[in-house]
């Protein structure tokens, strides 16, 4: 019987291998696609069990912070006056994790999973605490961004503001509206995060989407600084060079006729200085100008100045999703009267609320373009500093030579075109732009910057949506205020 | 074999750093999960618990040590240490059940259970002096492991739990009778296939390779594939008939040496298990959450794979070191304290406490199969040997069916899983081998020399038997070669029987007539 019994073992033993083989197939072989899995809850319900790293305003306002809960999933994500901060926070939830914003970009960080944290992990392991995420500190200015949440929120506008500091890049305010509160998808009832993601999702009003960065409108006169930009480059226009206008203009090869929108831009005589085109907003000698310059000229500034390519904002692919701004468009391969068109910011050209921010940054900066940022700091739980904020130039875009008279061309635009403007002892320069929708309704645009006559402190960008007015009217009051609030 | 008492006193050492090192492995393990689960609070019944299962393995260990000192104590500290590995994990599962607002005493009723077991085996370890006297019972053993296989079935007695009737209640406690009706079915089966294994060696017609067994000796493998399927029809437990079915085909072959009795075994099951897919939803729809586990419809399906998939979800989960005591979530998966404890393990554990876990297992199943092969009567052998391989075909099934070899069979680890039944009946199951394993070391109370020379010959008989049997097969010579071989096979059963009785020196008067008389009569 002995030689059966033997075989008896051998079968266990055989058993016994599979199921160690089966086994380590499951555990190692396969754990990272098992666990990646969306309909495995474990990997979130360990995400959760970590208090996540808090997100804090420049001046350390708490933005997003993670309690203690009762429930499984240990932690609480809670956003202080989510709507207004929800642009720059995104949000954490159940249903889809990190999404959007700052939680999405440094989302390994904030849970403590990046490799970064390694000396706290370790001294987590050592301490037996539990190992916290990383404080993440923005260039938010909280007085900033309330405000222009509020003047967006005011009066139901759906627009944006971008507000930048134009020597470094830094974001100081990103307000978007109509906005969502994060903490109706922090919810841990999975059905109600779903319910309240439905809704937002599929609303007309898309409360998810962040204005200031994902969405394209007609830049309308705004556009016309990057072509007046070109002009000088090109070193054969002064601010006083006298060019083409006139009241009207034909379009080339077509019967279409573009009229001026105030008589002021028309000139005399047909002709107008670039100055007085920039600060009237002539139609008429902007296109022509832009048709002489040619489409080269135009579409290499506006490359220079950023048409076309993603704009990194925040994170790397290394620590989250990478918050970036969609890439605004100046088109190619245009026929003379498009380029004419486009030379007034119509047609088909598409620019984010963020990129003009930056355009005026530029031009406040000597012609030199930032990259824009939104974290000034990483800190690990116990405060030491992991990495801070540094300055990236993404372009050299014109001279210092060129900015400075397109500063002066702004600020001409200010005094002379739009008073209401004006701020007593703040030397504003600005840009105004009216895109035509075709519906009876605008985009109200306004760029610029302050102050214009020293170090400036900070450049703003507003879109305002479907407006009836003209940019100055509606976009006006926004900025003005916000410069105040910023400068005073 | 002749140094075996030297060993024995050799032994203490081993035996303490064993007690050593499951006390020790058990204390800090309960230490860390508390620490984890509670902030370090011990409660005052686990601690009262635990303290008195301290103190009754020590008083069995030393019983062991007393009365049954050649047992092989690695099958103690085994089972043991697994005990308390399952306690556990199953008092963590409470503490994250409870959290869930779902209270549950699960680990504290185990730990109690635990203590009964103890008990159990401290009390059988005294009163049994000799496991052969199982084998007087062979057919009244039949009789109360069928009657305790069909209880469930009888109105008023069995209780029905999650849609199986497999429970009885007994003085309000559910008690799942099957577990107890292996140990009988074992002790019938080794008896009765010690009495006819020969019988059942000889062969009919010869199909290919496969020796047909004469059909009259189909009798009893119809008989108990038929109570097996009886199981699995009425109560719709595929694990058990299956576990039924393997113990009879192990025995069957160890007893007869023919691999034609595990492939008929093998076709009768997997007809039958064929047959319960189509017939059966439970099981068909077992089978396809094996199939397509991630298959999205299978996954969302009533009685689909979900379960399945999220206990693979806590091994992945757990992936090589775990996720620590108290720091995974086994709790998601249902059962996870019993049909689960794998995958719950798995994942606080990691691969390498499941590796540890096997190795345990390994350990006692190695012995039990030395004990098989070192013990000299042949009942003691087709009882030990029954029901190691159970316990390994058990674990098998279990195993396998969580990381997807093999379906889903609703069977729970041995030692392990949140259960009473299970847990008392399996450390029964130790004890028997401890038993068979003191009396298969034990050296012979006479000279050594003659122990010797004693086994030498049973080697040799057993040799020249198997030589002219496997002779006789292939050329069907007539009777006269039967007959000679049917002595040398009494020659055997003489050197059986010797280690048989009680006094080691006499052989028995009665037994081998009986089977030369039998083997000469069906040749024939």
């Amino acid at each position: 019987m002995n030689r059966t019994l033997r075989h008896i073992f051998y079968v266990i033993v055989a058993l016994f291998t599979i199921l160690g083989i089966s086994s380590s197939i499951l555990m190692v072989v396969n754990a990272q696609s098992l666990n990646s899995d969306t309909r495995n809850t474990r990997a979130l319900y360990h995400e959760y069990a970590q208090p996540r790293g808090s997100i804090l305003a420049a001046d350390g306002t708490v933005l997003a912070s993670s309690t203690e809960s009762k429930d499984i999933f240990s932690f609480q994500r809670s956003y202080s006056n989510g709507p207004v901060y929800s642009p720059v926070t995104g949000y954490f939830s159940v249903t889809v994790r990190a999404d959007r914003g700052i939680e999405a970009s440094r989302n390994s960080q904030l849970s403590g999973q990046s490799s970064s944290l390694w000396m706290a992990k370790l001294k987590g392991l050592l301490s037996g605490e539990k190992n916290s995420g990383a404080i993440i500190t923005t260039s938010i200015d909280t007085k900033l961004q309330n405000l222009a949440y509020e003047l967006l929120q005011k009066n139901g506008y759906d627009g944006a503001v971008v507000a930048m500091e134009p020597t470094t890049g830094r974001i100081l305010a990103m307000a978007s509206t109509p906005s969502y509160d994060p903490n109706e998808l922090a919810s841990h009832n999975t059905s109600e995060v779903a319910n309240s993601w439905t809704q937002l999702a599929s609303s007309d009003s898309s409360p998810l989407i962040n204005r200031a960065t994902s969405q394209l409108y007609s830049p309308g006169s705004t556009f016309k600084v990057v072509v007046a930009a070109a002009a000088l480059e090109s070193g054969n226009y002064q601010p006083d060079t006298m060019i083409p206008a006139g009241s009207e203009y034909t379009l080339p090869g077509t019967t279409t006729v573009l009229p001026n929108a105030v008589s002021r831009g028309d000139g005399t005589n047909g002709q107008i200085s670039l100055m007085n085109a920039l600060t009237y907003s002539s139609n008429t000698a902007f296109a022509q100008l832009g048709v002489t310059l040619g489409q080269d000229a135009v579409a290499n500034m506006a490359k220079k100045l950023g048409y076309g390519s993603t704009i990194n904002i925040d994170g790397t692919d290394s620590i989250g999703v990478p918050m970036q701004a969609t890439a605004s468009k100046f088109p190619s391969n245009l026929s003379a009267d498009k380029l004419a068109l486009s030379s007034i910011g119509q047609s088909d050209v598409r620019t984010t609320p963020l990129l003009n921010a930056m355009i005026a940054s530029t031009v406040a900066n000597n012609g030199v373009m930032l990259k824009p940022t939104l974290v000034d700091s990483v800190r690990a739980s116990d405060l030491s500093i992991i990495s801070e904020r540094s300055t990236t130039t993404l372009s050299e875009a014109f001279s210092a030579d060129t900015a400075g008279k397109l500063n002066t061309m702004m600020q001409s635009v200010v005094d002379n075109d739009t008073p209401t403007l004006k701020i007593s002892n703040i030397k504003i320069a600005a840009k105004t732009g009216t895109a035509e929708l075709g519906n009876g309704t605008n985009n109200g645009w306004l760029m610029g910057f302050a102050p214009a006559d020293g170090t400036p402190k900070i450049a703003i960008s507003v879109v305002l949506h479907g407006i009836k007015g003209y940019g100055i009217q509606e976009a006006g009051p926004i900025m003005r205020s916000l410069i105040q609030e910023y400068l005073s | 074999m002749t140094d075996t008492r030297e060993k024995r006193t050799g032994d203490l050492g081993h035996q303490l750093a064993l007690l050593a090192l499951v006390a020790v492995l058990s204390s800090v393990g309960f230490l860390h999960m508390f620490e984890s689960v509670s902030a370090g609070s011990v409660p005052q019944r686990y601690m009262m618990a635990l303290g008195a299962a301290g103190v009754l393995s020590l008083v069995v260990w030393i019983i062991l040590r007393q009365l049954k000192s050649y047992a092989n104590q690695n099958i103690f500290f085994g089972v043991t240490m697994l005990t308390l590995l399952g306690c556990m994990e199953i008092i963590r599962i409470d503490y994250e059940n409870e959290g869930l607002g779902r209270a549950s005493s699960a680990g504290f009723n185990q730990l109690v259970w635990f203590l009964l077991s103890l008990v159990l085996m401290g009390g059988t370890l005294v009163a049994v002096k000799d496991y052969r006297i199982f084998r007087k019972f062979s057919y009244i053993s039949m009789v109360i492991g069928l009657a305790l296989l069909f209880s469930p079935m009888v109105p008023g007695l069995g209780v029905s739990i999650n849609g199986s009737r497999i429970w009885i209640n007994v003085l309000g406690h559910s008690v799942q009778p099957a577990e107890f009706a292996k140990i009988f079915m074992a002790f019938f089966f080794a008896s009765y296939l010690f009495d006819h294994r020969d019988r059942l060696a000889v062969g009919g017609k010869k199909i290919g390779a496969l020796h047909l067994p004469r059909l009259r000796d189909f009798g009893p493998i119809i008989v108990v594939w038929a109570a097996c399927m009886g199981v699995l029809v009425l109560q719709k437990d595929l694990g058990t008939g299956l576990l039924f079915f393997a113990m009879f085909v192990c025995m069957l072959y160890v007893a007869t040496g023919r691999v034609s009795w595990i492939i008929i075994g093998f076709i009768f099951f997997v007809a039958a298990a064929f047959f319960a897919s189509q017939v059966f939803s439970h099981v068909g729809n077992r089978v396809e959450a094996w199939l397509h586990p991630f298959d999205n419809h299978v996954y969302l399906a009533v009685g689909g794979s979900q379960q399945l998939v999220t206990g693979i979800f806590g091994l992945a989960a757990g992936g090589l070191f775990g996720t620590g005591l108290g720091q995974g979530y086994p709790a998601l998966t249902p059962l996870a304290n019993s049909d689960f404890i794998y995958s719950s393990l798995g994942e606080e554990l990691g691969l390498t406490g499941l590796f540890a876990v096997l190795a345990i297992y390994t350990v006692i199943i190695c012995t039990g199969i030395v004990t098989a092969i070192k013990v000299k009567d042949g009942f003691g052998k087709l009882l030990a040997s029954g029901l190691v391989f159970t316990m390994a075909f058990q674990i098998f099934t279990v195993v396998g069916g969580i990381t997807l070899v093999i379906p889903l069979t609703g069977l729970t680890l041995p030692y392990m899983a949140a259960g009473g039944s299970s847990l008392v009946a399996n450390w029964m199951v130790a004890t028997l081998l401890l038993i068979i394993s003191h009396q298969a070391n034990r050296p012979d109370e006479d000279t050594s020399s003659d122990t010797f020379a004693m086994a030498a010959l049973e080697v040799i008989n057993e040799k020249k038997a198997q030589e002219e049997k496997q002779k006789m097969l292939r050329s069907h010579r007539a009777s006269r070669e039967v007959a000679s071989q049917a002595v040398s096979t009494a020659t055997q059963f003489i050197t059986d029987a010797e280690s048989d009785t009680e006094s080691d020196a006499e052989p028995d008067s009665t037994e081998p007539p009986t089977d030369t008389r039998e083997q000469e009569e069906y040749d024939e």
